[in-house]
């Protein structure tokens, strides 16, 4: 076949040997996983932080003043729900009672104490927006019963099934059935019970009065159409100042704020995808700064013949954004493995939506370009007067 | 062209293009590489002026700065000092875009191939026509038809590693001149090549500097076969051109050369190293060349004319084209043994001590061989 418009040469340089090629694009790929997997274990690990809170039925919450995480569940008293609802905006109020810490499963084959996360609230109000809850509200309803998240850790607590009986922090709990939530770094399984259930298994949480009642979260739903901002302002001035009302959009803010900037594990996992960056730039810089050098004596005589230096360097560009692009798609291929295995060995939330797969296509190219600028810095040293030497 | 003189006041068969034609024009150029103690200046004060469709080898021993004159005449490298004009681009001041347009002109033939291995025979060629583009037919037809011309046409599908040296070699001359240059800056283009490849790329640049487009040839070779197809050689020593002659007489000196029996056996190339080093002088009737006894700095060889030898005032022999006279006192510690006297008009080819001295320096079998006529001479005066 006859040549074209133009000779394809940077494509050609990079695909000449094939077996250069295969670990050219292995490296590059691998950074590319690197960055997939890191950035993935940040977003899993937010997004499984937020988990309850995203499902809350309600535009608004309530929350305690001293709260900065919903696993350190700091409560409020009940009455401030009962004062919210007075806000003729306010069409509904329900409190949600979590102990993330003190409650304790005894797996019924092996006999271990496992630490659980337990959610509690009025069956009938729907606070959670799981369709397994909603449907079997009698179920969880009944006196010393729990629904079990079916994403626990099955290494910790089994398989959870409906009619198993075991023990919840020393007492007697029946599983009325399963639900799909997920876990998180903090807790590795869920149940959920109703609001009285709650109070019997970890009667802390009762005041002398139900007003008096430790409530850790406060579900508000208000009429279609308000304005949630000035709500906001209206509620927090005529609350006493032990709790923080938030839009349920900034509570999510918050909660992904303190476990990405403050605990610091998102800048642990973020480190980890300038990790990776680095890792592949070293990998394309290497790839192509060998490339270059191999062909030095071709690229000095394309100078010769009156090539500028923009058009080499743009030569070695493309080659740098080919590799990306190469490496890119196989490190996406492998990331998609390995996010089905990791989602199903830890239960996080792991998947390609949720990890932006474009901005890992604009590191990884940037990553390539960086490198490829900087290994043409060698053309420099094509000397065409030296081809004469 | 003209017969020129030079400051020697020896006559010398130069080449002086007329002004219109000349497209190469170097004047005082100076060049050094380094700077402060590390500088070391490799050209020196050189001139030179080359004309349109000229075909004109550089020689000299290795660092003779021929090199170095090539890459500032083709704009591979800045000047320093001088004036240099290069197909109408002043060189002494053109920056660095300018240095490009004009090495878009030049068809540049290395030593070394550097075709891209990754590019089939055609599409190496094709990089040079992006420079000077077409449409897709009309830069592959010229591809293609150069290629052919060069014996390449059932090739130009095959990749680098598919071709033996001299084909690569072939392809990268392709390379060079599919543009139709103005110039051409080669160095050894045909080193690699079979004889017949060599022919056939000889003719071909021969063919361009005689063709309409009158392009200009200059080449850096030892290739004696060359020679037939050039107009001149201009031979560099120690960072200076020292001859620029016309190759008929240089082709007229190593004949001359060769005839000499005192050199006969020497290798062609060592003949023509020889005859770069010398300069032609011309005699009339009765003219003392040499006289006996005295100090002599040169040696001659007849190339045309007959000229008597006498010592001690008497006629000892007749000497003819081919033979040799003269003396280099200082190195052979004798005097001129006998006084030359030329009968009819005479071509000499003159060498000087001090190119006598280089030649000496430049070639082995040169030295070997004088050494040996050393010792004979040596073993006359025992026996005498």
């Amino acid at each position: 076949m006859a040549p074209g418009k133009t000779i394809p040469l940077a494509w050609r340089n990079l695909t000449e040997s094939k077996l250069r090629l295969l670990a050219s694009v292995a490296g590059t790929a691998f950074a590319v996983t690197l960055m997939f997997m890191e950035n993935g274990f940040r977003s899993a690990m937010l997004d499984s932080m937020v988990n309850v809170i995203e499902r809350f039925d309600g535009q608004m919450v309530l929350v305690s003043r001293t709260l900065y995480t919903l696993s350190v569940p700091y409560s409020f008293p009940m009455r401030r729900i009962v004062q919210a609802r007075n806000f003729p905006e306010v069409v509904g109020a329900s409190p949600v009672y979590v102990v993330a810490r003190t409650g304790y499963w005894r797996g019924p084959e092996t006999g271990k104490l496992e630490r659980i996360c337990v959610v509690g609230y009025p069956p009938e109000d729907d606070v959670l927006d799981v369709p397994e809850l909603k449907k079997h509200r009698e179920d969880w309803d009944r006196p010393d019963t729990a629904m079990a998240d079916a994403l626990s850790r099955t290494d910790q607590f089994g398989v959870f099934h409906k009619g198993q009986v075991s023990e919840l922090s020393g007492r007697r709990v029946e599983i009325a059935g399963t639900f799909e939530l997920g876990v998180n770094v903090q807790s590795n399984g869920n149940l959920v019970m109703s609001d009285r259930n709650m109070m019997k298994y970890f009667p802390n949480l009762n005041g002398v009065s139900v007003g008096d009642r430790s409530v850790t979260v406060g579900v508000l739903r208000v009429r279609p159409g308000a304005n949630l901002q000035r709500l906001r302002g209206e509620l927090q001035a005529a609350l006493p100042p032990d709790v923080r009302v938030l839009t349920k959009a900034e509570f999510i803010a918050r909660e992904r704020g303190f476990w990405d900037k403050v605990a610091p594990i998102g800048t642990v996992f973020y480190i980890g995808v300038v990790m990776g960056f680095i890792v592949g730039s070293v990998i394309c810089y290497q790839v192509l700064y060998s490339d270059v050098s191999n062909r030095l004596g071709e690229f000095a005589t394309l100078k010769a013949m009156g090539y500028t230096s923009m058009d080499l360097y743009r030569v070695v560009l493309m080659q740098a954004v080919y590799l990306g692009l190469m490496g890119y798609v196989a490190g996406l291929a492998v990331s998609v493995v390995l996010f089905d295995w990791v989602h199903r060995a830890t239960g996080l939330p792991l998947d390609l939506p949720r990890n932006n797969p474009f901005i890992i296509l604009a590191l990884a190219v940037a990553m390539c370009v960086g490198s490829g600028a900087y290994a043409a810095r060698r053309l420099i040293s094509a000397d065409p007067a030296q081809l004469f030497a | 062209m003209s017969t020129g003189l030079s400051s020697t006041g020896m006559f010398r068969a130069v080449s002086l293009p007329s002004d219109a034609d000349v497209v190469i024009r170097a004047h005082g150029v100076n060049f050094a590489y380094g700077v402060g103690e590390t500088r070391t200046q490799v050209l020196f004060d050189n001139n030179l002026e080359i004309s349109k469709g000229e075909v004109v080898i550089m020689t000299g021993p290795s660092g003779s700065g021929k090199s170095t004159l090539l890459t500032l005449i083709g704009a591979l490298r800045r000047m320093q000092e001088g004036e240099l004009n290069v197909l109408g681009f002043n060189l002494t001041t053109a920056d660095a875009g300018s240095q490009v347009e004009l090495r878009k002109r030049i068809g540049f033939i290395f030593q070394q191939h550097n075709l891209f291995s990754s590019l089939t025979a055609i599409e190496n060629v094709r990089m040079a026509t992006a420079l000077k583009p077409g449409t897709v037919k009309e830069m592959n037809a010229r591809s293609i038809e150069i290629l052919t011309r060069l014996g390449l046409g059932d090739r130009i599908r095959h990749r680098p590693a598919e071709l033996s040296g001299g084909q690569k070699q072939r392809v990268a001359i392709a390379r060079a001149l599919v543009n139709q240059p103005s110039m051409v800056l080669a160095d050894e283009p045909t080193a690699s090549l079979d004889p017949e490849s060599s022919q056939i790329v000889l003719d071909l640049l021969r063919g361009l500097a005689d063709g309409p487009t009158r392009t200009t040839v200059l080449l850096v070779t030892h290739d004696q076969r060359v020679i037939d197809k050039a107009d001149r050689i201009v031979n560099m020593i120690g960072g200076r051109i020292v001859t620029n002659s016309l190759t008929k007489v240089a082709v007229r000196i190593c004949r001359a050369l060769a005839a000499t029996e005192s050199l006969s056996g020497l290798t062609e190339a060592t003949l023509s190293r020889i005859a770069n080093s010398m300069t032609v002088e011309l005699r009339e009737p009765g003219e003392t060349i040499v006289t006996q006894g005295e100090e002599g700095d040169r040696f001659y060889t007849i190339g045309s004319g007959v000229a008597d030898a006498y010592i001690d005032g008497d006629f000892d022999e007749e000497k003819c084209y081919g033979e040799a006279f003269g003396m280099i006192t200082s190195y052979f510690k004798r005097p001129v043994p006998a006084t030359v006297v030329a009968r009819t008009e005479m071509e000499l080819y003159v060498l000087t001590k001090d190119d006598f001295l280089s030649a000496l320096a430049d070639d082995q079998s040169f030295e070997t061989r004088i050494r040996s006529l050393l010792a004979a001479a040596n073993a006359a005066a025992v026996d005498g």
